[in-house]
C-alpha cells in the first residue's frame, strides 16, 4: 500500500438542500489504477465526480493527490495539479476544428496558452504534439473539420484527445461509452488502453462490458455510500452487490463477459 | 429639525410619485423577460405612444382627458398586440445580442416615425385644471398632480394584486413564469398567456407614460433616452419578479429624488452608481437568474 | 463565430479594401476629411468587434474608452506635450489600465447584466465628463488643440491631407496587432473561452485574467482610437463620450458582421455614409434607416456583411 496515492476521497460528505447526497465517502487509488465507480442512477456518482473535479464544495471531508490536499483548490488549480475530468455529454468547442479543441488543451498543459507571440519553431513543436494525440485515436484526418460537424462517437474520441493532451496523472471518466452503441465501444476501448499505464484512471460507467474488459478495482456507490469496494472479481461476486445493484441478469453478464474472454 | 420634515416630505411625495411612474412602465419589461426570456430595449415605445395619444386626442376628439387616456392605453394594448404577433414574437429563439440588435432597431425605427409624425420637440403636455395646482402641506407648497400620479399607483397596485393573487388568470400567469415546461405540459397555452401579459404590460405602459409625462417628458427620442433607467430597474428586478420590481422603482425613484435634492450637481448620476455598487456588492444578486 | 480563419476573406476581400481606402484618397480629395473620420471610426469599431465577435463581450459602453483617449489626447497638447505620435500611445496606455481595473470586476458578468453595467458605467463616465468642465469643456468642449508635425515632418492642415493617411496607417497598424493576436495561442484559447469557457477552466485556463487581457487591448486600441481623432479634429466634445457612440459603433460591427475582423472595416464605412446622406435628407430619417437595417440583419442577413460575402464566395468549411 503505497503512502503517495494518486487520489484519495477521506470522508466525502455533501448534502443539497435537505438531501445528504454523498456520505462519509472514502476511496483510495494508486498510480496507475483502473477504477471502475458503478452505482444504480441518482447514487450521487456526479456528485462525487464534482466534488473531486472541484465544481462542487464539500460539506467535510478532503481530496487528495499524491499528498496535496485539493479540497480549497479550484477547478483550474486542480487540473494544474494534474487532475483532469471528461464529461458525460460531450462538452467540446463546437465551431473549432478537431485539431484546434486539442491545440488548446496542449497549449494549456506546455504552457504557451497565454503567449500572444509564438515563433515558428514552438508553433511546429505545438503542431506535432496535437498530431500525436490524433494519431494515438486514429482521426487525424478530421483534423481541419470543425467539431460540430462530426458523428457522435467521432466526438467521444475528441474528448478523449483533450484529456489524453492535458497528460493527467489522475482521471475522471465520466461515463465515457454514453450514448455509443455498443457495436462502437471497441474503437472507445482502444483508446482507453492508449492511455498512459502510470495515469490513475477513475471510471464512471454503466456499462458493465466496458468495466469488465478496462478495470481491475470497482466501488459500488448507493445512496451516495460506498456499498463495497475492491478488486473487481471480489466485489462483483460479492452477495450484498448481486442483491442491492446488479440483480441476476447485471452479474449474469458479468460473468458471462468473462466466460467468453 | 424644522429643515428635515419639508424636506423629508418632498423626497417622498416626489421620490414615491416618480418610483410609481417607472414602476407601472417597467412592469411590461419584467413580464416579458420573465415569460417570453426577451430582451425588449423598444419597451419604452409604448409608453411614449400612449402618452402622445392621450394628450393629442382630446383636441382632435373633444373628449375629456380621462376619456382619452383610457382610451390611448386601449389603443396601445391593441397595438402591442398585432406587434407581438408580428414582431416580438420571433425574438424567442434568439440570443440576448440579437434581441438587443433587433429591439435597438425597432426603437430607432419607431423613434423616427414618432418624429415624422409629431416633430422632434418634446411635447408641451397640459393637464386638466383639477389635477394642477398646489396644495399646501408643512408650510410649503406641493403640486396636486404628484398626488394623482401615488393614486393612480395605488388604483393600478390594488388591481395588479387582485389580478395576480385572486384570479385564476393571476395564478396561471405565475405558474408560466416560474416553470414554462410544466405549465405546457399541464396543458396551459403558455403563448396565449405571453400575448395577453405582453398586451397588459404595453397598456401598464402606455398608462406610466400618460401619467409620468410631467416627471419624463414625452419627445420622440423618449424609449432610447430612458433606457438606461428601464434597463435599470429590470436588472434589479430579476426575471418575472414584479414585487422586486415594485421596491426597486421605489428605490430608484427616491434614490434620484434625493440625490437631486441633496447634491443637485451630480443628481443625474445617483442612480447609476447605485447600480454599480449594487453589481459589485453582490454580482450574485444579478446572476441568479441570468444564465 | 470565427474570425480570420476562412483565409478567402482575408487575403481577397482585404487587399480590395486596402487598396481602396488608398485609392480613395486621391480620387476623392475632397471629401479627406470626412474619410479621415470615417477611419478613425473604423478603427474604434475594430476595437470593439475584437471584443465582441472575438471575445464575447457585449459592452454597450466601449465609448467610456474612446472619449477617455480622445480627452487624455486634448489634454496632453493643451499641457504642452503636442507629440502626436506618443500621444496617441500614452492615451491608449491610459485606457488600458482603466480597463484592467474595471475588467476584473464587470467581466466575472455576461449577457444582460453585464450589458447593463457597461451602459451604466459610461453613463456615470459621460455625466462626470459633463460636469468636470476645467477638465473637459464641458459642453464647449477643448478647444485651441493644436499639434506639433508628425515624426517631425507632416504639418498637419485643414484640408484632411494628413489627417486621412495618419489614420489609414494607424488602422493598419493596429488591424496588423490584431490579427497576430487572433492567430497567436492567446487568440486559440480566447476563441475556445467562447465557445464552451467551462471546459477552458477543465483545461486549466484562467478565464477571467484572459477576458480582462483581451478587454484592455480593445479599451487601449479604442483609446488610440480616440486620440487620433481629436488630433485630426483638434477638438474633443462630450459626443465621443456618449450612449449614442456606443451604439452607434454596436451598430457598426454588426451590420458588417462579427465574423471577420474586416467586418468593422465593412460596417464603420458603409454605417458612416449611409448616416452622413440620409441625414442630408432629414436628420431623422436615419434613425429610420439603420432601425430597418438592424431588424434586417437580425432576422436575415446574420453574419452582416462579410458574413454574406463568405456565403457569396462559398467559403463555408464542410468535410
Amino acid at each position: 500500500m503505497t503512502s503517495m496515492l494518486a487520489l484519495e476521497l477521506r470522508g466525502l460528505t455533501k448534502t443539497f438542500g435537505g438531501l445528504q447526497v454523498t456520505h462519509d465517502v472514502h476511496l483510495g487509488l494508486a498510480s496507475g489504477a483502473r477504477h471502475a465507480l458503478i452505482g444504480p442512477n441518482g447514487a450521487g456518482k456526479s456528485t462525487l465526480v464534482g466534488l473531486v473535479s472541484g465544481a462542487i464544495e464539500p460539506d467535510s471531508g478532503q481530496v487528495l493527490s499524491f499528498g496535496h490536499d485539493l479540497t480549497r483548490l479550484s477547478l483550474q488549480d486542480r487540473v494544474k495539479m494534474g487532475l483532469v475530468r471528461s464529461f458525460q455529454i460531450t462538452s467540446l468547442f463546437p465551431k473549432l476544428t478537431v485539431l484546434e479543441n486539442v491545440q488548446l488543451a496542449v497549449n494549456e498543459n506546455t504552457g504557451v496558452a497565454d503567449q500572444l507571440w509564438i515563433g515558428m519553431k514552438d508553433l511546429v513543436e505545438q503542431r506535432e504534439r496535437c498530431l500525436e494525440v490524433l494519431a494515438e485515436l486514429q482521426i487525424v484526418e478530421q483534423q481541419d473539420v470543425p467539431v460540430e460537424n462530426l458523428s457522435y462517437g467521432k466526438q467521444r474520441l475528441v474528448e478523449i484527445a483533450i484529456v489524453l493532451a492535458l497528460k493527467p496523472r489522475v482521471l475522471l471518466l465520466d461515463e465515457p461509452a454514453a450514448g455509443i452503441p455498443s457495436t462502437e465501444t471497441d474503437l472507445l476501448l482502444t483508446a482507453l488502453h492508449k492511455l498512459p499505464s502510470e495515469t490513475a484512471i477513475l471510471m464512471i460507467e454503466h456499462d458493465m462490458k466496458l468495466v469488465r474488459e478496462f478495470c481491475t478495482e470497482v466501488t459500488v456507490l448507493v445512496s451516495g455510500k460506498v456499498l463495497a469496494s475492491g478488486q473487481s472479481e471480489d466485489v462483483m461476486n460479492s452477495q450484498t452487490v448481486r442483491d442491492v445493484y446488479l440483480g441476476r441478469s447485471g452479474h449474469e453478464r458479468f460473468k458471462g463477459v468473462q466466460e467468453h474472454v | 429639525m424644522d429643515q428635515i420634515t419639508p424636506a423629508a416630505t418632498f423626497i417622498l411625495l416626489y421620490g414615491v410619485s416618480y418610483g410609481i411612474v417607472l414602476f407601472v412602465i417597467s412592469i411590461g419589461l419584467v413580464l416579458t423577460l420573465g415569460l417570453m426570456r426577451v430582451v425588449n430595449l423598444a419597451h419604452g415605445v409604448f409608453a411614449v405612444l400612449g402618452g402622445y395619444l392621450a394628450f393629442n386626442l382630446p383636441s382632435l376628439l373633444g373628449i375629456s382627458f380621462i376619456a382619452s387616456a383610457l382610451i390611448s392605453m386601449v389603443l396601445v394594448l391593441l397595438v402591442s398586440l398585432v406587434l407581438e404577433r408580428v414582431f416580438f414574437r420571433r425574438l424567442f429563439g434568439m440570443t440576448e445580442l440579437e434581441q438587443v440588435l433587433a429591439t435597438i432597431g425597432f426603437c430607432f425605427a419607431f423613434i423616427a416615425l414618432l418624429t415624422f409624425a409629431f416633430g422632434p420637440n418634446v411635447l408641451a403636455t397640459k393637464y386638466p385644471e383639477w389635477m394642477s395646482g398646489n396644495f399646501s402641506l408643512l408650510g410649503r407648497q406641493f403640486p396636486l398632480y404628484r398626488v394623482f400620479v401615488m393614486a393612480c399607483g395605488l388604483v393600478i397596485l390594488l388591481a395588479l394584486w387582485l389580478l395576480f393573487d385572486h384570479t385564476n388568470f393571476g395564478a396561471t400567469l405565475r405558474a408560466c413564469v416560474d416553470n414554462q415546461s410544466m405549465a405546457k405540459a399541464t396543458g396551459i397555452n403558455v403563448n396565449w398567456y405571453f400575448s395577453v401579459a405582453f398586451a397588459i404590460g404595453a397598456g401598464l405602459a402606455a398608462i406610466g407614460g400618460i401619467v409620468g409625462a410631467g416627471m419624463l417628458p414625452l419627445e420622440p427620442l423618449y424609449p432610447f433616452k430612458h433606457l438606461p433607467l428601464f434597463l435599470t430597474i429590470v436588472a434589479l428586478s430579476g426575471f418575472g419578479n414584479i414585487k422586486a420590481s415594485l421596491v426597486v422603482s421605489l428605490v430608484v425613484g427616491l434614490v434620484d429624488t434625493a440625490g437631486r435634492y441633496f447634491v443637485p450637481e451630480y443628481g443625474a448620476f445617483t442612480v447609476f452608481t447605485l447600480l454599480v455598487i449594487l453589481v459589485l456588492w453582490r454580482p450574485q444578486g444579478l446572476l441568479a437568474g441570468w444564465k | 463565430m470565427k474570425l480570420e480563419k476562412t483565409g478567402f476573406l482575408s487575403d481577397r476581400v482585404g487587399m480590395i479594401w486596402w487598396l481602396t481606402a488608398l485609392a480613395a484618397y486621391f480620387i476623392f480629395p475632397d471629401y479627406r476629411g470626412f474619410g479621415a473620420s470615417v477611419l478613425v471610426m473604423t478603427l474604434f469599431a475594430l476595437s470593439f468587434g475584437l471584443a465582441l465577435g472575438f471575445a464575447g463581450i457585449i459592452s454597450l459602453g466601449h465609448a467610456m474608452y474612446f472619449g477617455v483617449g480622445a480627452y487624455v489626447a486634448g489634454r496632453l497638447a493643451l499641457a504642452g506635450w503636442q507629440e502626436p505620435i506618443s500621444g496617441v500611445l500614452i492615451a491608449g496606455f491610459v485606457t488600458g489600465v482603466m480597463a484592467i481595473g474595471i475588467g476584473f470586476v464587470i467581466l466575472r458578468l455576461n449577457g444582460l447584466p453585464l450589458l447593463m453595467v457597461t451602459m451604466a458605467l459610461s453613463v456615470i463616465v459621460f455625466e462626470a465628463a459633463n460636469k468636470a468642465t476645467g477638465i473637459t469643456g464641458g459642453d464647449d468642449g477643448l478647444v485651441g488643440i493644436s499639434f506639433k508635425p508628425v515624426l517631425g515632418i507632416f504639418n498637419w492642415t485643414l484640408d484632411g491631407h494628413l489627417q486621412y493617411l495618419y489614420a489609414l496607417a494607424w488602422l493598419a497598424l493596429v488591424f496588423f496587432i490584431a490579427r497576430r493576436v487572433i492567430s497567436s495561442p492567446y487568440g486559440l484559447s480566447m476563441a475556445g473561452i467562447r465557445e464552451n469557457p467551462l471546459r477552458m477552466r477543465l483545461l486549466g485556463a484562467p478565464v477571467l485574467r484572459r477576458l480582462v487581457v483581451m478587454y484592455s487591448l480593445c479599451a487601449a486600441f479604442a483609446g488610440i482610437a480616440g486620440a487620433i481623432l481629436t488630433q485630426n479634429t483638434a477638438f474633443v466634445g462630450l459626443q465621443v463620450l456618449s450612449l449614442e457612440t456606443s451604439v452607434d459603433v454596436l451598430v457598426m460591427v454588426v451590420l458588417g458582421g462579427t465574423f471577420s475582423l474586416y467586418g468593422a472595416l465593412l460596417g464603420a464605412p458603409v454605417y458612416l455614409i449611409v448616416k452622413y446622406v440620409t441625414q442630408q435628407w432629414n436628420p431623422f430619417y436615419w434613425m429610420l434607416v439603420i432601425g430597418v437595417l438592424l431588424m434586417g440583419v437580425t432576422f436575415f442577413f446574420k453574419g452582416g456583411i462579410s458574413g454574406w460575402l463568405t456565403r457569396i464566395f462559398q467559403m463555408d468549411r464542410t468535410e
